[in-house]
C-alpha cells in the first residue's frame, strides 16, 4: 500500500470517525437542550418513584459490595439476596460499575449511563445502518431517530435498563446477515461478540433477537436453499442462550438446598395480551404532540373506554417510522418485490416480529405453550423501529446516492422533522425543571429525615412498615405511596440496615409478613427480638383512621408522645425501640434470650415452585392452591431436631377422588382427596437444616383447568405447630 | 402448430356427472355429520334447536318474513306503536329470500329458523366446492376442504345465536372474486384475444362477480364490509402484480358494486330517517370495541373448546381443550366472541403456512401468493389494535367485531391446507399416488373430529362428568319453548286480542341484561320476545325501537311513575294486560309491588303465572272499567287521547344518556352536534315550556348554537348563541315556544373556544342537565 493509499485510507476512516462524533455530539446536545441539563443536579436521580427505585439500591449495591447480586443493608434480618429474581444485564452493571469508578458516587454514576444511553443508541444505530448499506448521513439520521424514541424517552428511568437498547441495533445486524445468507466463518467473530453482549444487557433483547434469529435462519435457508443459515441463526441462539446460562450463573449456582422459589419471577401467559403490542400505538402520534390535531387524535384514542393497553402505548415511532411501516407493509404484499434483497429480509423481519408481539399472536401461544417469562411483548416495538427507520431511509438514501450536496440537507432536515415529531411539546420547556426541582426538593428532605435517623441510631436495624413485598411489590390502592418507596432508607444512608427487601417467599419475607400483620403490642415485641432498634412508618399507606390508631398504639407500647424522627412533610415517622427493648429485657430477665432464640430459630415451611396464595398479608396459610406438583420447604434454623404438628384441609375441587402425594425425607405419605376432604394431622421429626417436600396429585377426571396456572388442589387453614 | 393431447378429456356428459357428483358427495357428508353428530333423527323441529340471548332477536324476524313476507315492520311488537326497524337496519335480505322461500314449503316459522340453519351447512359446503374446484383443487381435496369449512367451530359455536353469521355460504364466492382480481381474471376488465382489457360488463366474470357482489351485500353488513376491505388488497396485488391500474379499477368496480348493493339494502332504512330524523341510538358503537372484538391469532391457533380428548378406554392421553381452556381464564380475560374462531388443526397448519410463505422468499405459484397476501392483511386488519382499529377511529365504528374476519382466513386456510396435500399426491409418481383418496378420507374424518367439540356426537364421545351435549341443550331449549308456549297460549284464551306491557322495561335492540341489585337472575336483552312468537293477536309493548316516540314514552311511564300512574297511564292508551317478568327484580321490591298492584287492580286481576320463567301476567280490564267508572266515558276518552297525544322530546343522533330508565333527562351527552326532535301528536299548536341547563363536557368555555324552525308566542324564531362553560352549577336556559303538529327538529352545535383534547372517541363536548318540559 502506498503512503498515499494510506492517507486516502486515514483521511475516510477519520472523516467516518468524525461522523460518528458528530451523531454523539448532536445527541448529547439535543438531550442537553431537551433536558435543560444545565440546571440538573447529577447527585439527584432523574426520577425518583417507582422501578426506578428497584434499579437505584442495586447500583448503590453494586457501589458497596462490587455486586448488586447481594445487599447486606436491606433485607433485615436477613441480608437481601436477588438469586430468585435474577437481574443479568451485567453489561450494563459493568458500564455503570467503570462510570462508579470515576465518579465514585452511585446516582452520578447512574444518570450518567442513562444519558449516555442516548447518544450510544445513536451511534450504534448509524453504525448499524452502515452494516446495511445507508450512507453515513442516512445512517446518522437513522441513528439520532432510533435514540429519541419515545420508547426512550418514556421508559426513561423507570425502565432503566430497557432504556439501554444501544447493543440491539447491533444485534439486528447479525440477524440480517443471517436471513441473507451473509455469514462468514472467518468473520464470525464479531457477530459472536455481539451475540454475547446482547444475552448481557436484558433477557428481553436477547429472547427478541433468538426469536428473530429463527425467523432469519428460515428465511436465509429458503432463499439460499441451504441449511448454512439456518445453522448460522441454530449458533448464534446458541451463543446468546450460553450467554444468557452464564448471567444467570449467580442465581444457578446459589446453594441446592435453597429450593426453587418462583414467586418472585411469576408470570401467567395471559399476561403476554395484557402487554402485547398494537398497531395503532406504533402509527399514532405521541402524545401532547407538538401539533394540536394529532394531539386530539391521539388523545381520542388513549380513552379510559379502550381495554387494557400495557405497554404499547411506549411504541410510537413517529412520523418517519409511519413511512418505514407503510414501506413494509407495501413490499410485503408487492408480487413483484424482489427476493433477493435487503429490503426483502427487513420487511419479513419486521413482519414476523409485528405477529410474534401483537396482542394475541404468536407470542401469546409462545407463552401459553411454553413458558411466560416473557410476557411485554410490546417491547417488541423498538426492534420494528428500526426495521421501519431503516424501511423509510433506505429508499430515500438510494434516490439521492450520488448527490451528496442534496442528501445532506435532506437527512439533516428529516432529523430535525423526526426530532421534533417523536419528542413532546415539553421538551425544553421550563416545565421540565420545575418538575425537576419539586425532585430535588422531595430527594433532600428524604435524605434529611433518612440521614437523621442514621444519626440517631447510629447504624443499627430499621423495620419498615407497611410492609412491602419485594420484588414487584403492588402499589396499594388508593394510596401515595409506591411498591419500591422503602427502599429511599437504604439510599440515603450508608450503615443503617432496612427490613424491606427480604425475598418473597424466603423465611424472612415470611418473618416479615407475621410480624407486619400482628397486633401492634406482639408485632414490636417480635420486632425487638429479633434485634430492631427502630421502626419507621409511611403513613401515606394507612387511612387515616388506621393511621391514627397504630400511631396511638405505638406511642402507648413505646410510651413517647413524639416520633423520634419526623419527615419534614409529616409522611414519615420513625420511632426508636431501643428503650422498649430495655424495658422489655428488664421485664422478662432470662426469658428474654430464651424467647429470641425461639424467634430465630422457629421452624419454618416455605411455598415454593407451584404454590400459590391470594389471601390477604399475614393470611396466606388460610387457603393456598397447588398445581399438579408443588413444592415446600421445610426449614428448621436450630442445631437440633425438632418436633413440629402440621394441620391442614388438602382438597380439590371435584367429587372425584385423586391421591396427593407427599414425598420428601421428613414427611411421606399419600392422601386420598376430594371435594370434601377433612382435616389432616400430621406430626414430623425436622433434622437441622432445610428438607424439601414434593406435593403431586394428579388431577381428577373431570378437572379442566381454569387458567394457564393449573391449580388442581389447595391447603387450606394450614396450621404449624411447634414442639416449644 | 397445435400439439396433440396425449390422453382425450373425457366427454362432456361425463364430466357433469363426475362434477355432480363431487357436490352430492359434499352434500352427502355434510348431512350426515349432521344427523349423526346432532342426532337431528332425534329433534323436534318445532322447537328452536337455540331458545335465548340473540335466537330470541332474529326468531321473530324470521315468524314476520314467514307469515308477513318481510322483517322490517312487526306489527304486534312495540305497542301501542309497531316496531320499526328503520334504526336497526337488518339487511341480510338474501337470507330473508331464503327463510321466505322455505316458508312457503313449511308453515311453521321455528322449522324454518331451524332448516335454515341447518341449510346453511351443506350450502357452504357447496359454494365452497365449487370455489376450491375453480381454483384447481381435484376432487377429494374439494370435498374435503369444503366439508372442513362448512364445520369450522365458527359455524356452530355462533349456531342460531348469531343466526346469520353462521350463514356464511357466500364468503367463499367473495374469496373467489378477490382470487380472481390477484390473479388477473377482472372483472369489467376481461382480458381479449388480443392481449388488451377494455370495461365491459357482458363478460361471464363480470357478471359473476356482480352477481356476488350483490348477494354479499344482501348477506351481512360485516361480510360485505370485509369484502371491501379485502378488494382494496386484493385491488393493490392486481395491479402490482399486472402493472395495470386496472386491477385497482376492477376492484373499485366491484366494491361500488357491493357498496351500492349495500345501500340498496338500506335503502328503507334511509328513507325512514330521512323522513323522521336520524336515531344514532340503537346502533351506538364505539371506536374502542374493536381492541375488545379483535382478532387474535392464538384464538385461531389453539383448539376448540371441549375439545374431544385422545384416549384409550377412560385414560385422557391428551386432552387439547386442556390448552384451550387454560387459554381462555375467565378470570384474567374478558371473554366474548373472539373465542369462536378457532380454525382447527387443519386449518392452523393452513394459516401458518399462508404466513410464513408471505413472509420468506419462497415461489409463490397459482393461488399460494394472493391468498398469503390477503391472509396477512386480514390479520393486519382485524389483529387487536390493528388497521381496523385505526379505522375505528378514524371513520366509523360501525363495524367494531373484526374477529369475524376469521372465516375468511378459515377459507383460505384450509383450502391452502388441503391444496399442499393434493400436490403433494399430484407430485408423486410411485405407488404413493394411489392413496391419495385415502389420505383425504382421512384428513376428513380427523377434521371434523378436530373441528366438533364435545357437545357433538353423543354416541361416540368419551363423556365427561358436567359436559350437555348438543342433544341435551336441544331438549331443554325445546322443554323451555314447549312450556312458554302452553303459558302463552292460556294468556291469549284470557285475552284474545289486545295489547299487552310488559315490565320491567327492556329497551330493543341490545338491552344490557336487566338485573336490579339484590335480584338472583337476570331478564335477558330479548326474552320477552318470546310472547310474539307463542300467540297470534296479541300485541307486546316490548320492542319499540330505542329513541323513538313510544320507547321514550314507556321510559318514563315504567322507569319512573308510582304504581298508581304508571297503571293508569298503560291503561289510558289502551293496554289490557300486565306481563311481568320478575327474574330481574330485587325480590323485596316485587313483594312491594305485588302488593300495590294487588291493591289497585283488586286481588282477581293476576290471571296466570309461569313459574320456569318466573312471569305473572295481570288483567287490566277490570281496571279500565273502574277508571271509565270514576271519570265517566267522556272523561276517560279525553285522558286516554292526551295520553297519546302528548308531546315528546325524542333525543336522537349524537345525544346519549347514561341515566337509568325514565331518568334520561337529568343529563344527555353530546358530541359537536346533536339532534332533537319536538314531537307534537296532536293536531293543534301546543304552547310549551322548556328548561335546561347548558354545560361543557371540558374545563373550558364553547360556543353552542341552537337551530330550529320553531318560534315562541311571539313570532321570534328559536335560534340562539350561547356562551357555556365547565361551571358545576350552569344557569338555566328557558324558553317558551309555539309546537306546531307533526316533527320539529331542533340542531345543537358546540364549538370549544380553546384546544380541546378528547378524552375518548366518542368526543362528547357538551351536556344538557335538568331538561325539562311544561
Amino acid at each position: 500500500m502506498t503512503r498515499r493509499d494510506l492517507l486516502r485510507t486515514g483521511l475516510r476512516l477519520s472523516g467516518r470517525a468524525f461522523a460518528y462524533a458528530t451523531s454523539f455530539a448532536v445527541a448529547s446536545a439535543f438531550l442537553h437542550a431537551g433536558l435543560r441539563l444545565e440546571r440538573v443536579d447529577l447527585k439527584v436521580p432523574i426520577m425518583y418513584v417507582g422501578d426506578a427505585l428497584l434499579i437505584l439500591p442495586m447500583v448503590q449495591a453494586q457501589h458497596e459490595g462490587g455486586t448488586h447480586w447481594v445487599t447486606e443493608r436491606m433485607g433485615a434480618p436477613g441480608r437481601q439476596e436477588l438469586y430468585d429474581f435474577p437481574v443479568i444485564d451485567h453489561w450494563h452493571f459493568a458500564a455503570i460499575a467503570l462510570i462508579d469508578r470515576a465518579v465514585d458516587h452511585p446516582v452520578v454514576a447512574m444518570n450518567l449511563y442513562y444519558l449516555l444511553s442516548y447518544p450510544l443508541a445513536a451511534v450504534c444505530a448509524m453504525l448499524a445502518g452502515r452494516c446495511l448499506g445507508l450512507s453515513l448521513s442516512a445512517a446518522g439520521c437513522l441513528g439520532l431517530l432510533y435514540a429519541f424514541l419515545p420508547y426512550h424517552q418514556i421508559r426513561s428511568f423507570a425502565h432503566y435498563f430497557l432504556s439501554s437498547y444501544y447493543l440491539l441495533p447491533l444485534a439486528l445486524v447479525v440477524v440480517v446477515n443471517v436471513a441473507l445468507g451473509r455469514v462468514r466463518a472467518r468473520r464470525a467473530g464479531w457477530p459472536v461478540v455481539v451475540m454475547l453482549a446482547t444475552s448481557a444487557a436484558g433477557a428481553y433483547y436477547a429472547f427478541f433477537v433468538c426469536a428473530l434469529l429463527a425467523v432469519a435462519g428460515l428465511y436465509g435457508a429458503a432463499l439460499k436453499r441451504s441449511v448454512k443459515p439456518l445453522g448460522w441463526g441454530a449458533l448464534f441462539v446458541g451463543v446468546t442462550f450460553a450467554g444468557g446460562v452464564a448471567n444467570h450463573a449467580p442465581s444457578f449456582l446459589a446453594p441446592r438446598d435453597s429450593g426453587r422459589n418462583t414467586a418472585p419471577v411469576e408470570r401467567l401467559p395471559e399476561e403476554a395480551e395484557m402487554y402485547g403490542m398494537k398497531l395503532t400505538y406504533l402509527v399514532l402520534p405521541i402524545s401532547g404532540h407538538r401539533l394540536t390535531a394529532l394531539a386530539r387524535w391521539r388523545s381520542a384514542h388513549d380513552s379510559t373506554l379502550r381495554p387494557v393497553k400495557g405497554e404499547a402505548i411506549f411504541g410510537t415511532l413517529g412520523g418517519v417510522g409511519v413511512v418505514g411501516l407503510v414501506v413494509g407493509v407495501a413490499v410485503l404484499f408487492n408480487p413483484r418485490a424482489s427476493r433477493r434483497r435487503v429490503t426483502r429480509a427487513m420487511v419479513a423481519l419486521m413482519a414476523a416480529a409485528f405477529l410474534f408481539a401483537t396482542v394475541g399472536g404468536v407470542g401469546a401461544v409462545f407463552n401459553d405453550l411454553l413458558t411466560a417469562s416473557v410476557r411485554a411483548q410490546a417491547r417488541m416495538s423498538v426492534v420494528i423501529a428500526f426495521f421501519a427507520f431503516w424501511l423509510a431511509l433506505a429508499p430515500l438514501d438510494r434516490c439521492v446516492w450520488r448527490r451528496w450536496y442534496f442528501r445532506w440537507p435532506l437527512f439533516t432536515g428529516l432529523t430535525v422533522v423526526g426530532l421534533l415529531d417523536t419528542t413532546p411539546t415539553d421538551w425544553a420547556c421550563s416545565s421540565k425543571i420545575d418538575s425537576r426541582e419539586q425532585l430535588e426538593v422531595q430527594y433532600a428532605m428524604d435524605g434529611t429525615f433518612y440521614r437523621g435517623v442514621e444519626a440517631r441510631l447510629g447504624g443499627g436495624t430499621v423495620f419498615q412498615l407497611p410492609y412491602n413485598d419485594y420484588p414487584e411489590g403492588v402499589r396499594q390502592q388508593g394510596t401515595a405511596m409506591g411498591g419500591n418507596d422503602h427502599a429511599r432508607g437504604y439510599l440515603h444512608t450508608t450503615r443503617t440496615r432496612w427490613s424491606f427487601g427480604a425475598m418473597k417467599g424466603r423465611e424472612v419475607d415470611q418473618w416479615q409478613r407475621e410480624v407486619a400483620a400482628a397486633e401492634v403490642p406482639e408485632m414490636l415485641r417480635r420486632m425487638v427480638l429479633r434485634g430492631f432498634d427502630g421502626l419507621c412508618v409511611d403513613w401515606r399507606s394507612y387511612s387515616p383512621a388506621d393511621a391514627k390508631a397504630l400511631a396511638k398504639s405505638v406511642r402507648e407500647q413505646l410510651r413517647v408522645e413524639n416520633p423520634t424522627v419526623l419527615h419534614e412533610t409529616g409522611e414519615q415517622s420513625f420511632y426508636d425501640l431501643r428503650a422498649y427493648r430495655d424495658r422489655l429485657k428488664a421485664d422478662l430477665g432470662g426469658r428474654y434470650g430464651e424467647l429470641a432464640r425461639a424467634e430465630v430459630e422457629a421452624v419454618r415451611v416455605l411455598w415454593f415452585d407451584g404454590f400459590a396464595s391470594f389471601e390477604p398479608l399475614g393470611r396466606e396459610d388460610a387457603h393456598r392452591w397447588c398445581a399438579r406438583r408443588g413444592e415446600a420447604w421445610i426449614v428448621n434454623p436450630s442445631g437440633r431436631a425438632r418436633r413440629v404438628t402440621m394441620t391442614m384441609v388438602a382438597r380439590t375441587e371435584s367429587a372425584l377422588p385423586t391421591t396427593l402425594d407427599v414425598t420428601g425425607d421428613t414427611w411421606c405419605e399419600s392422601l386420598p382427596i376430594d371435594a370434601a376432604s377433612g382435616t389432616h394431622t400430621v406430626t414430623v421429626e425436622v433434622p437441622p437444616g432445610r428438607h424439601r417436600v414434593g406435593f403431586a396429585c394428579p388431577p381428577p377426571h373431570d378437572w379442566t383447568p381454569r387458567d394457564a396456572r393449573r391449580h388442581v388442589f389447595y391447603l387450606a387453614e394450614f396450621r404449624l405447630t411447634r414442639d416449644e | 402448430m397445435s400439439v396433440p393431447c396425449p390422453v382425450a378429456p373425457p366427454p362432456v356428459p361425463y364430466r357433469a356427472v363426475r362434477e355432480l357428483s363431487w357436490y352430492l358427495a359434499a352434500v352427502l357428508i355434510t348431512t350426515l355429520v349432521l344427523v349423526v353428530g346432532l342426532r337431528l333423527d332425534k329433534a323436534d323441529f318445532h322447537a328452536p334447536f337455540t331458545y335465548e340471548y340473540d335466537a330470541l332477536l332474529i326468531l321473530p324476524f324470521v315468524k314476520e318474513v314467514v307469515e308477513g313476507g318481510h322483517h322490517w315492520r312487526t306489527a304486534r311488537l312495540g305497542a301501542p306503536g309497531v316496531q320499526d326497524l328503520y334504526d336497526f337496519p337488518v339487511v341480510d335480505h338474501l337470507h330473508f329470500a331464503v327463510i321466505w322461500a322455505l316458508g312457503r314449503v313449511f308453515p311453521s316459522p321455528v322449522v324454518v329458523f331451524n332448516l335454515f340453519y341447518l341449510v346453511t351447512y351443506p350450502l357452504t359446503a357447496v359454494t365452497a366446492l365449487a370455489v376450491g374446484r375453480r381454483y384447481g383443487l381435484s376432487g377429494p381435496a374439494a370435498v374435503t376442504a369444503a366439508v372442513l369449512y362448512a364445520f369450522q367451530p365458527y359455524h356452530y359455536l355462533r349456531g342460531q345465536t348469531h343466526y346469520f353469521l353462521s350463514a356464511y355460504y357466500m364468503v367463499p364466492f367473495a374469496v373467489m372474486v378477490l382470487l380472481d382480481i390477484c390473479r388477473g381474471r377482472l372483472p369489467f376488465f376481461p382480458l381479449r384475444p388480443d392481449g388488451t382489457r377494455r370495461f365491459s360488463v357482458r363478460d361471464r366474470d363480470t357478471i359473476v362477480a356482480v352477481v356476488v357482489g350483490l348477494a354479499t351485500s344482501a348477506s351481512g353488513a360485516y361480510y360485505a364490509f370485509f369484502t371491501c376491505a379485502l378488494l382494496v388488497a386484493a385491488g393493490l396485488y392486481g395491479w402490482v402484480s399486472l402493472r395495470s391500474v386496472r386491477g385497482m379499477l376492477s376492484a373499485a368496480g366491484v366494491t361500488a358494486v357491493v357498496v351500492a348493493g349495500g345501500v340498496v339494502n338500506h335503502a328503507p332504512a334511509f328513507v325512514y330517517q330521512a323522513r323522521y330524523g336520524q336515531n344514532s341510538r340503537p346502533h351506538v358503537r364505539l371506536a374502542e370495541e374493536a381492541e375488545i372484538y379483535g382478532l387474535k391469532m392464538a384464538q385461531l391457533l389453539l383448539p376448540v373448546a371441549g375439545h374431544n380428548p385422545v384416549a384409550v378406554g377412560t385414560t385422557v392421553l391428551l386432552d387439547p381443550a386442556a390448552l384451550r381452556s387454560a387459554y381462555q381464564a375467565p378470570l384474567f380475560k374478558d371473554l366474548n366472541e373472539t373465542d369462536w374462531d378457532p380454525l382447527g388443526l387443519v386449518g392452523a397448519c393452513g394459516y401458518l403456512g399462508l404466513l410464513a410463505v408471505g413472509f420468506l422468499p419462497v415461489r409463490r405459484t397459482g393461488t399460494l401468493g394472493p391468498l398469503s397476501a390477503l391472509t396477512i392483511f386480514a390479520t393486519l386488519l382485524g389483529t387487536i389494535g390493528g388497521f381496523g382499529a385505526m379505522f375505528n377511529l378514524v371513520a366509523s365504528p360501525q363495524v367494531r367485531c373484526y374477529n369475524r374476519l376469521s372465516i375468511f382466513i378459515a377459507f383460505a386456510a384450509v383450502f391452502i391446507a388441503c391444496r399442499a396435500v393434493d400436490r403433494f399426491f399430484e407430485t408423486r409418481t410411485g405407488t404413493l399416488r394411489y392413496f391419495k383418496w385415502h389420505a383425504f378420507a382421512v384428513l376428513l374424518v380427523f377434521g371434523i373430529w378436530d373441528q366438533t367439540n364435545d357437545q357433538w356426537f353423543p354416541d361416540f364421545r368419551i363423556p365427561r362428568p358436567g359436559y350437555t351435549s348438543a342433544v341435551d341443550a336441544r331438549d331443554e331449549a325445546a322443554d323451555k319453548f314447549r312450556a312458554d308456549a302452553d303459558f302463552f297460549h292460556r294468556v291469549e284464551d284470557l285475552l284474545p286480542e289486545g295489547m299487552i306491557f310488559t315490565y320491567p322495561f327492556v329497551e330493543y335492540p341490545e338491552a344490557r341484561l336487566y338485573r336490579e341489585p339484590g335480584a338472583a337472575e337476570a331478564t335477558q336483552s330479548y326474552e320477552f320476545g318470546i310472547g310474539y312468537l307463542h300467540t297470534s293477536n296479541l300485541r307486546f309493548s316490548f320492542g319499540a325501537m330505542k329513541g323513538r316516540e313510544w320507547d321514550t314514552w314507556m321510559r318514563k311511564v315504567s322507569g319512573k311513575e308510582p304504581v298508581p300512574q304508571f297503571l293508569e297511564r298503560i291503561t289510558l292508551v289502551g293496554f289490557e294486560g300486565l306481563l311481568i317478568d320478575t327474574k330481574g327484580i330485587n325480590p323485596k321490591r316485587w313483594q312491594n309491588l305485588k302488593r300495590e298492584l294487588d291493591q289497585y287492580l283488586g286481588a282477581g286481576a293476576f290471571r296466570e303465572g309461569h313459574a320456569a320463567r318466573r312471569l305473572h301476567f295481570f288483567d287490566l280490564r277490570g281496571y279500565r272499567e273502574s277508571l271509565i267508572r270514576n271519570y265517566g266515558p267522556a272523561g276517560f276518552e279525553a285522558r286516554a287521547q292526551a295520553e297519546r297525544e302528548s308531546l315528546v322530546v325524542l333525543w336522537l343522533k349524537g345525544f346519549t344518556s347514561f341515566e337509568p330508565a325514565g331518568y334520561e333527562d337529568r343529563i344527555h351527552f353530546a358530541g359537536p352536534d346533536g339532534l332533537m326532535v319536538i314531537v307534537n301528536r296532536s293536531e293543534v299548536p301546543v304552547t310549551v315550556s322548556l328548561r335546561m341547563k347548558f354545560r361543557t363536557t371540558f374545563k373550558g368555555p364553547g360556543l353552542l348554537r341552537i337551530g330550529s324552525g320553531l318560534s315562541s308566542p311571539d313570532g321570534e324564531p328559536w335560534a340562539d348563541e350561547l356562551a357555556i362553560g365547565g361551571e358545576e352549577k350552569p344557569a338555566e336556559y328557558a324558553r317558551e315556544l309555539v309546537v306546531p303538529p307533526g316533527r320539529h327538529e331542533v340542531r345543537y352545535r358546540c364549538t370549544p373556544l380553546a384546544p380541546v383534547l378528547p378524552a375518548d372517541s366518542r368526543n362528547h363536548l357538551f351536556t344538557i342537565l335538568d331538561f325539562r318540559t311544561r
